[in-house]
């Protein structure tokens, strides 16, 4: 039997070597499918893992509760079709948490609820006239010529834009208009004369003058309304960037360090990032490129953004900076040279491309206003409620957060976090006060409440009141008696306060997250014995598309090795069949001398199996080199969606040596128990009829 | 006999129709009153409460809408100037908020903030189903074409029903507009207000009229006390408009202004 098997090892090594281009053939793709599975499988529990980290550390914990009435899916960030999902609502959360927090596994619960706000925006001109009207209300002298100057050269650009306009507008007499205005804004008497606060001519200018410049796109901002305290303990990812924490209590606004980057920031500097981002991370050139190409050609055209926010002073100063810097212009007037040399500093390619983002950042940036809104200012949401109506709440800015590691990832840190008193505010669920405030309107009000089709019986038919009233005295007030109004908007609020109410979903953090399925399982069953409306869902179902990622890649992972597996079976097949037609008289010879069937089987079984095991051995070899240096060096992230599912800016692959293991085994396996048909074919070819053979 | 009674009646109806049709003069002419009889030549100045009805899930409610918000506010106009403001007191979390409205630049005051925005001339008032051009002087006759269309009955009056439209170049929120006017004393009762296309936006209804002498005119000046406008895109909305305390004496001559307003919420 020993012997037996040592020579049919031998005779199929010596086949192996005899046909050593099949061998060559069947290995080589064997060592493909290894290679691939191997590489392929750990590179995606790598990317499970580390996208697991990303969504429970950052948003959404490991289990999401939110109404079993629910009429879409809850997605964190965002379903296929962005938009309000409508996922109900949790009216009281306290039955909620009370109920949950019973479960042994549950380390805690944090309400949630998120939408989108509006955000108005203006332009420079208002700006200036903001600080100018200010300063003339204070009467600081100094300052309200610095802003003069500043609008007198604002002014000039505007004249400039609006020359280029009256070429390509239709509407001439609009532009009529708009010069004449202009014209008389910048008579040189007219802000000269502007030493006091003379209100009729900052409303010429607030309502005649800066319209003409435009406005820029309204902003939309994500917004999450949640208990900050639970969420800073909770998320361990949660880091503040900027400015300082919400207390709790307090109502306020953190700005997502994403979103101010990548909205918020000049376009110039987002430009300038992004061209250093892909240059350092993604190790691209400017040239040759098509992305970094487009964003180098977008530059020069932002010179008129950092003209806008620069003063006199600053402008020459610039001027005085870029000329020391060797770029100069041959133009005497100001405005006109630096628009020049701005554009000519602005034009990047890969050999000054590292000075002039330094020097961006020196010298030109420190000028600007380079964010929008930034910790300590005070802005207003405005949304829609979920009546439909806009709402809005002012709210200081705190500060920036970002989640660690996923600064850069567009679907982590696309949420501004807000506290969940201001976001039930927003989404129009009222206070006990406003309630209250409301009621005693409603017990004034004289309307008839009726649907549009019967108000005008009810308003207009035989029962209704007369329509004309005479008075024949005026009114009783006087009319230019004035109302003093004090706005009560509270920034703080009782901490009970965001303990009980309304959520809209909250995540439930585990003790020990091994255990999601059961401790899912066991809560479900709590809801069900409890009569409550909840439904549950873990951290991959909460993210929507991007938890199914991961499944999505494996798909085509599988159906790559799939095919390859496939393709690999059906060559050692043919390549068997064809061999026992080209080997019929040698079979035939060794089953004429004795050779039983069993030991021609044996011969081909072997060719099979060592052929792939060889070759898988050999792809495993390699999947193991492969994955060790990926491990030094790190896959970098060439978007932000991948920084997201790695969890970072780089994916640092780990060795699976089970699957190293356990692939070429599975591998030679398979191939070997797929060839027996034809090996079995080539075991009962006659004797007699490969002695017939010619030769 | 039938027949001829028939043919009687039916000559007596056209005679009749024909009596009331308007003809494209007359249309026009009744449009100038419209306005005239609105027109205020001095200041204007009133409390305006808005309510914001949303309709019930449950149709069968006695009550079939909830209120769901609502404002009190002064408003304040000198249409010489092509000035407007909307300043609100009620409820505590809007007061202090205030509309500056100069020809067609509105402006809003965010008293929390003590920062001015501007809106954009079809801006909802406090978000609610009113706009700027509701509490705003009428000038049907400066941006439309009006088209008589046919006298009807609206409830117990009788009325004459016109099409509005836009005149090209003119800035209006809506280009379309239908009006039932009262035969009688000559106000709108109700209004249609329609997209380009024909789509029907909102109604608003106008049961009550008030008649006072204005000095400044030295004529009288109709206002509506009431406006019910339902919102026809949206479930039938319902936003009613209460004006109260209207009262015609001359207004302080630099009330229009910014300053004006934020001295109203110090």
């Amino acid at each position: 039997m020993r012997e037996s098997l040592v020579l049919i090892i031998k005779v199929a090594f010596r086949n192996l070597w005899l046909y050593r281009v099949k061998t060559l053939v069947i290995a080589g793709l064997l060592c493909m499918g290894s290679f691939i599975g191997i590489v392929g499988l750990s590179l995606l529990r790598d990317v499970e893992r580390s996208m697991q980290d990303s969504i429970i550390s950052s948003v959404a914990g490991h289990l999401q509760v939110y109404s079993s009435k629910a009429k879409d899916d809850l997605a964190l960030f965002g379903g296929a079709f962005m938009g309000r999902a409508e996922i109900g609502t949790m009216p009281d959360m306290v039955v909620f948490r009370e109920l949950i927090k019973k479960h042994p596994n549950v380390a805690d619960f944090i309400p949630m609820g998120s939408d989108m706000a509006m955000l108005g925006r203006g332009n420079e001109l208002d700006d200036v006239l903001t600080a100018l009207r200010t300063a003339l209300k204070k009467g600081e002298t100094d300052i309200i010529e610095q802003r003069k100057q500043d609008l007198t050269f604002l002014l000039q650009q505007l004249d400039r834009e609006l020359t280029e306009r009256e070429k390509l507008s239709s509407d001439k007499e609009l532009m009529v208009r708009y010069r004449t205005d202009l014209k008389t804004a910048m008579e040189p008497e007219y802000l000269a004369s502007l030493k006091i606060l003379d209100e009729e001519k900052l409303l010429f200018l607030d309502t005649r003058i800066a319209p003409i410049s435009g406005e820029k796109q309204p902003l939309y901002l994500m917004y999450l309304g949640t208990d900050i305290d639970l969420f800073e303990k909770n998320f361990s990812k949660f880091k503040m960037v900027e400015g300082e924490p919400l207390a709790p209590g307090q109502r306020g606004i953190l700005l997502s360090y994403k979103v101010r980057e990548t909205q918020l920031k000049a376009v110039v500097a987002r430009l300038f990032d992004r061209l250093k981002k892909r240059i350092d991370r993604v190790e691209t050139t400017i040239k040759g490129d098509a992305d970094n190409e487009a964003t180098a050609k977008d530059l020069p055209k932002q010179y008129q953004q950092i003209l806008a926010s620069l003063d006199r002073k600053e402008s020459e100063e610039l001027a005085a900076y870029l000329k020391s810097i060797g770029i100069e212009t041959a133009e005497k007037e100001l405005v006109a040279g630096l628009k020049e040399q701005l554009q000519k500093f602005l034009i990047v390619d890969d050999g000054n491309f590292k000075d002039r983002y330094a020097q961006f950042y020196e010298r030109i940036a420190p000028k600007m206003k380079l964010y929008e809104i930034s910790p300590g200012e005070t802005i207003v949401l405005r949304s829609y409620t979920k009546s439909g109506y806009i709402k809005s709440v002012p709210l200081k800015v705190y500060g920036v957060y970002t989640f660690e590691g996923l600064e850069d990832s567009d679907l982590a840190g696309v949420m501004n976090i807000t506290d969940l008193v201001t976001f039930r505010e927003l989404y129009g669920e009222m206070n006990e006060e406003s309630k209250k405030e409301l009621e005693a309107m409603r017990a004034k009000s004289s309307t008839v409440v009726t649907t549009a089709a019967a108000a005008e019986d009810a308003l207009f038919g035989e029962s209704a009141a007369p329509t004309l009233e005479n008075r024949e005295i005026e009114g009783q007030a006087k009319s230019n008696e004035t109302i003093q109004i004090k706005p009560v908007i509270s920034d703080v609020f009782p901490i009970s306060e965001i303990q009980n109410g309304l959520a809209l979903n909250a995540a439930i953090r585990l003790k020990d997250g091994s255990k999601i399925d059961q401790t899912r399982a066991e809560l479900n069953k709590m809801f069900k014995e409890a009569g409550l409306e909840a439904k549950l869902v873990d951290w991959q179902e909460a993210t929507g598309i991007v938890g199914q990622f991961a499944n999505i890649v494996r798909i085509v992972l599988m159906f790559a090795l799939g095919v390859i597996f496939v393709v690999a079976l059906v060559i050692i097949n043919n390549s068997i069949i064809v061999g026992t037609l080209n080997r019929t008289k040698e079979i035939g010879t060794m089953r004429a001398i004795g050779a039983q069937k069993s030991f021609v089987l044996g011969i081909f079984l072997a060719e099979t199996g060592i052929t792939s095991l060889i070759g898988s051995i050999l792809g495993a070899g390699l999947a193991t080199l492969f994955l060790l240096a990926l491990n030094h060096k790190g896959i970098p992230a060439p978007n932000d969606v991948m920084t997201f599912l790695f969890s970072g800016p780089r994916l640092y692959p780990t060795l699976q040596w089970n699957l190293v293991i356990l692939s070429p085994l599975v591998i030679s396996l398979v191939a070997t128990i797929a060839s027996i048909y034809a090996a079995r074919h080539a075991a009962h070819v006659k004797p007699a009829e490969a002695m017939q053979e010619k030769e | 006999m039938n027949f001829k009674r028939v043919i009687l009646t039916f000559l007596a109806l056209l005679a009749a129709g024909k009596a009331l049709a308007l003809s494209e003069d007359e249309t026009k002419k009744l449009v100038a009153v419209i306005d005239e009889k609105q027109r205020n030549t001095g200041d204007y100045a009133s409390t305006v409460i808005i309510e914001e009805w949303e309709k019930k899930k449950d149709l069968k409610a006695k009550d079939p809408y909830d209120l769901k918000k609502a404002f009190e506010a002064r408003t304040y106009r000198r249409d010489a100037d092509d000035q407007l403001i909307i300043l609100f007191s009620k409820p505590k979390a809007e007061a202090g908020k205030g509309y500056l409205r100069k020809e067609k630049t509105l402006l809003l005051y965010e008293p929390a903030l003590g920062k001015w925005e501007r809106q954009t001339e079809r801006a909802s008032i406090g978000g609610t189903g009113s706009r700027s051009n509701d509490f705003d002087e009428s000038r049907l006759i400066e941006e439309y074409n009006a088209k008589w269309i046919g006298d009807e009955k609206l409830g117990k009056f009788d009325v004459h029903r016109i099409k509005l439209t836009a005149k090209p170049g003119t800035d209006v929120v809506s280009p379309i507009l239908e009006l039932w006017i009262d035969g009688a004393t000559q106000n709108i009762l109700k209004r249609e207000e329609a997209a380009l296309s024909g789509k029907l936006m909102r109604r608003l209804l106008y049961p009550q009229w008030e008649k006072m002498f204005s000095k400044s005119k030295g004529a009288d000046v109709y206002v509506p006390k009431e406006i019910y406008a339902y919102d026809l895109l949206e479930d039938e909305k319902l936003t009613k408009v209460r004006l109260q305390n209207v009262n015609l004496d001359p207004l302080e001559k630099n009330m229009f202004t910014k300053a004006w307003i934020e001295t109203q919420s110090r």
